[in-house]
């Protein structure tokens, strides 16, 4: 009986510590201000689906809805805006990322058919001058 | 099986310690390798530990006398059931259940996050691997449920099995003992979740509302379960103890309301974060201290610190958790000074007369009532060392200072919601309070007519009313005004309208079942009592009521045997009820036991125990007692579970908006 | 800042007044009762006829004596015994009676002859419950 205990326990550990010898790759860390954004955003609407509701219900005077409504529709806007710069930007470098990848790819990597020698792109699958498939 | 069972929990050690270290692993280098190593960490001790516990199953289940705990907490006699259950009746035993949900909740967890939430986990599965870490020490190698009897042979110890166990204490033998410990564990372990993420947040500096939004649902069921666990304790006292009540404010009793004190505080304080970007170190050190007041309430149970009549015997593990609470302390507070900077609030506070301000200041009653509470529970040990003399505060001293803190609550819990964020004008007060007050006003007058005159009675249920009232009438408004825009009837619109926002709707029910609760609480202002000596015929009152005792009876089955007396109840002679008060006792543990029993009706709990013989044994000593409204808390609890488990349901979202102007919100 | 500063003065009242209840609760004596054993419950002399007391001892064996509704028995510790008079209005615990070894705590006071006049009465059986088999078994 004990045997089988000790069997259990060895595999379960064995099975946790299997992950470490495989090929192994860095996730990246989203970026900082972008859920800090993304944050006022989601408490902006919050803010002005409370202020409506609390108007329907009664609980705010009409003079005072309507400025402090303004206000939130103002902040909303800032933030789309920044948001859709934010965006813009990680664009901007991920296609300046992916330009340089390319190149660095292109000169690195001689993708050139086993088969008949011609040279293609990084990512085809298939050679352009005789059909066989790429590794 | 029991060397198979102590072995598997053994492993949980090198588990725990290897998922640790993965996961700090993974934190520092970001690969994704480690990551999965401690995800498949978290997984495997689950696994060695539910294989753990299916062991001491079996040896109880089939009655192996040779280990200590199956021998100390079960006998052949005792029903299959109790056999099962008797896996948390002793220390051993519940501490590997902790131990148990603690790898359920990790797994879960890794399991929940296995594609999201990188750069958090490492460090989520990490705390909660280092509590895992813990509390598999203690398991194993302090208080291990698979340690085997031994008998001193001269001088070398033997193995040996008693021939039939000590059976089941009595007094667990009830099915509110049976499920009250797993439910409180889960909320007390539920509280390492929210724990984590926000030590995760902290460490990665990641302090947006991510940490907020993936515990949200946690945090709600580990309140929900806590609060379920705490009133099953007091309906086990209640049913079990015989002495006519349920909450004592025993310090094991305490030690549970505290970590629902700051969750409840939590759970209410996020919001104020979530609109205004307020509190954010609060709610860090909310969620922290729910934590801490979590172990703190096993270690009060477990180190005969304080001595109760819930709590285990002195088990050595006073030590451990003493270092353990001290280092995790350290660490939070070091955590939160770091990061100050980064935790400034993006918002002011603009009124008093405010939503927020009304969520400020229930957070400040909660943290007096925590604090309140722990001083308390504490007393007798800061006396000990400031006066040398042990102290202990009764239930008065209590009773003193937490019924006001409870009413200012349920006060607030009714002005609170009708509060618009940011600002409320004079005249919207006017108008969302003038009813509500002055029908309370009205109760007050007519409950002084009936002859009511404690003061703290008729502020509750003068409040009570004042927020039921609150309460009812926002159901009504909103349906009223979603039923104009969408042409649904009434009950179709209330419904369609809780669920659309599940959490605020989820929420005043929560708030309902507390007003139940604090009029089933309200009910012990009036409680009466009378005691009796009697023989066969003979006959007490109590109240508008007429107790003739009609026989002394005697019964025995395999487990126990009994005395219990037949109480015939009349009310201008009219027969209300039978009750059976019984005495039993039990062969196995040779230990005596009081069974009430109670006829409990919505108004009024009639409650009798049988409290002993007289010396002749000719006459039995009986006690009945008439406890107004106790049922109110019993009912009050379901409704609570029900909204907890309301507000949990996910948002409906309707596929066309049911009027263009507002109805995609009310 | 001015409403920070009316939130600042509405916080410290109710500070304030929770203060008020914790020490005006503190000073009623009813609340209040020192745990002795009842070796130290002799050594106090006097000063225990003052004071609110919680006393624990051992329940002596067959000093159980009912007569009506009354109750008597004694506790000791060592060499020490205290003779209990109960006088409380609750069902007396379950593990209380004359054959049990029984650990009890009595709350009450000690009147003028010398007998501890008790209002409640608990018995530590849950907890020795399972502390004494491994004594047993050791």
């Amino acid at each position: 009986m004990s045997y089988l205990g000790y069997l259990i326990g060895l595999l379960s550990l064995l099975w946790a510590i299997l992950p470490l010898f495989k090929k192994d790759s860095t996730w990246i860390s989203l970026i900082m201000d972008m859920d800090e954004l993304e944050d006022r955003k989601t408490r902006v609407y919050g803010n002005i689906a409370d202020l409506e509701f609390d108007f329907a219900m009664g609980r705010l005077s009409e003079s005072d809805f309507n400025p402090i409504r303004q206000s939130f529709l103002q902040e909303a806007g800032r933030v789309m805006q920044q948001l859709e710069d934010q965006k813009s930007d990680a664009l901007i470098d991920q296609i300046e990322q992916d330009v340089k990848d390319l190149g660095k790819k292109k000169k690195s990597k001689k993708h050139k058919c086993p088969e008949c020698g011609k040279s293609n792109l990084p990512d085809a699958r298939f050679c352009m001058k005789c059909g066989k498939e790429l590794s | 099986m029991a060397d198979l069972g102590n072995i598997l929990l053994f492993f949980l050690f090198p588990v725990s310690v290897f998922t640790a270290l993965a996961a700090l692993a993974a934190g520092i280098t970001k690969r994704r390798g480690l990551l999965e190593a401690a995800r498949r960490g978290a997984y495997a001790a689950f696994g060695v530990t539910t294989l753990a516990v299916l062991a001491l199953e079996y040896l109880l289940v089939t009655s192996d006398f040779s280990i200590e705990y199956v021998a100390s907490n079960t006998n052949y006699a005792l029903p299959m059931f109790y056999k099962i259950v008797a896996l948390w009746a002793g220390h051993n035993g519940s501490l590997l259940l902790w131990t148990w949900i603690v790898t359920i909740f990790i797994a879960i967890v890794a399991y929940q996050n296995r594609r999201k939430n990188n750069d958090l986990m490492p460090y989520v599965l990490l705390m909660m691997a280092v509590t895992m870490v813990f509390f598999s020490v203690l398991s194993i190698f302090i208080s291990n449920p698979f340690d085997t009897l031994y008998q001193d042979m001269g001088n070398q110890l033997q193995e040996f099995a008693v021939p039939d166990g000590r059976g089941l204490n009595p007094l667990l033998q009830h099915p509110a003992m049976v499920i009250h410990p797993p439910v409180l564990f889960i909320g007390y372990v539920g509280s390492v979740v929210p724990f984590a993420f926000a030590i995760a947040a902290l460490i990665t500096g990641k302090l947006g509302a991510g940490w907020i939004h993936t515990t949200r649902r946690w945090a709600l069921t580990t309140w929900g379960f806590l609060a379920a666990g705490i009133v099953l304790g007091g309906k086990w006292a209640y049913v079990e103890l015989g002495w006519g009540g349920y909450w004592a404010w025993d310090p094991v009793e305490n030690a549970s309301l505290l970590p629902w004190l700051t969750a409840t505080a939590y759970l209410h304080s996020v919001m104020i974060q979530e609109r205004k970007g307020m509190l954010k170190v609060w709610n860090m050190t909310l969620v922290i201290a729910t934590y801490l007041l979590s172990i703190f309430g096993t270690f009060l149970t477990r180190s005969g610190i304080v001595s109760s009549v819930h709590a285990f015997s002195n088990s050595g593990l006073g030590p451990a958790f003493s270092v353990f609470l001290i280092l995790s302390t350290l660490f939070s507070i070091a955590l939160l000074l770091y990061r100050r900077k980064d935790l400034k609030p993006d918002e002011e506070l603009q009124s008093l007369v405010s939503r927020e301000s009304g969520f400020l200041f229930n957070n400040l009653l909660f943290l007096l009532a925590t604090i309140a509470v722990l001083w308390g529970t504490l007393f007798p040990v800061i006396s000990e060392i400031f006066t040398g003399d042990q102290i202990t505060v009764g239930p008065p001293w209590f009773n003193n200072i937490m019924i006001p803190i409870g009413l200012a609550l349920l006060l607030l819990t009714g002005v609170g919601p009708l509060l618009a964020w940011r600002h409320t004008s004079v005249e919207t007060l006017k108008r969302s309070f003038g009813w509500p007050i002055l029908g309370s006003f009205i109760l007050v007058l007519v409950l002084i007519g009936f002859g009511i005159r404690d003061g703290w009675s008729l502020g509750s249920f003068a409040i009570s009313f004042f927020v039921m009232w609150t309460i009812v009438v926002e159901f009504v408004k909103g349906a009223r005004i979603r039923g104009r825009n969408s042409g649904e009837n009434f009950l179709k619109a209330v419904y369609m309208l809780s669920r659309k926002n599940t959490r605020r709707y989820g929420g005043y029910i929560i708030h309902a079942a507390m007003v139940v609760m604090f009029i089933g609480f309200t009910g012990n202002a009036f409680n009466s009592e009378t005691r009796a000596e009697v023989d066969e015929g003979d006959f007490f009152e109590l109240g508008p009521y007429k107790f003739t005792a009609t026989s002394i009876q005697h019964a025995q089955n395999e487990n126990y045997s009994s005395e219990y007396l037949e109480l015939e109840m009349t009310r201008n002679g009219k027969f209300v009820a039978q009750l059976k008060p019984e005495k039993r006792y039990y062969f196995a543990s040779e230990q005596p036991s009081t069974e009430v029993d109670i006829y409990s009706t919505l108004r009024e709990d009639i409650y009798a125990v049988l409290s002993g013989m007289s010396n002749d044994g000719e006459r039995v000593i009986v006690q009945v007692y008439r406890n107004p409204f106790v049922r109110m808390v019993w009912i009050g609890t379901f409704l609570l579970v029900f909204g907890t488990l309301f507000a949990m349901l996910p948002n409906l979202r309707e596929t066309k908006s049911a009027s263009p102007s507002n109805g995609g919100i009310v | 800042m001015k409403n920070k500063m009316k939130f600042v003065i509405g916080s410290v009242v109710i500070v304030l007044a929770v203060i008020v209840l914790a020490v005006q609760g503190l000073q009623e004596d009813a609340t209040m009762s020192y745990s002795k054993s009842v070796s130290e419950v002799q050594l106090l002399g006097n000063r225990a006829k003052s004071l609110s007391l919680k006393v624990n001892g051992q329940l002596k064996k067959g000093s159980i004596i009912r007569n009506n509704l009354d109750l008597d028995f004694i506790i000791t510790e060592g060499e020490s015994e205290l003779q209990i008079h109960y006088i409380g209005k609750d069902p007396i615990p379950d593990t209380f009676n004359n054959e049990m070894d029984a650990e009890v705590v009595v709350s009450g006071r000690l009147a003028d002859n010398g007998v501890f006049n008790a209002e409640r009465i608990q018995a530590k059986c849950a907890s020795k419950y399972e502390a004494d088999y491994s004594s047993a078994a050791n």
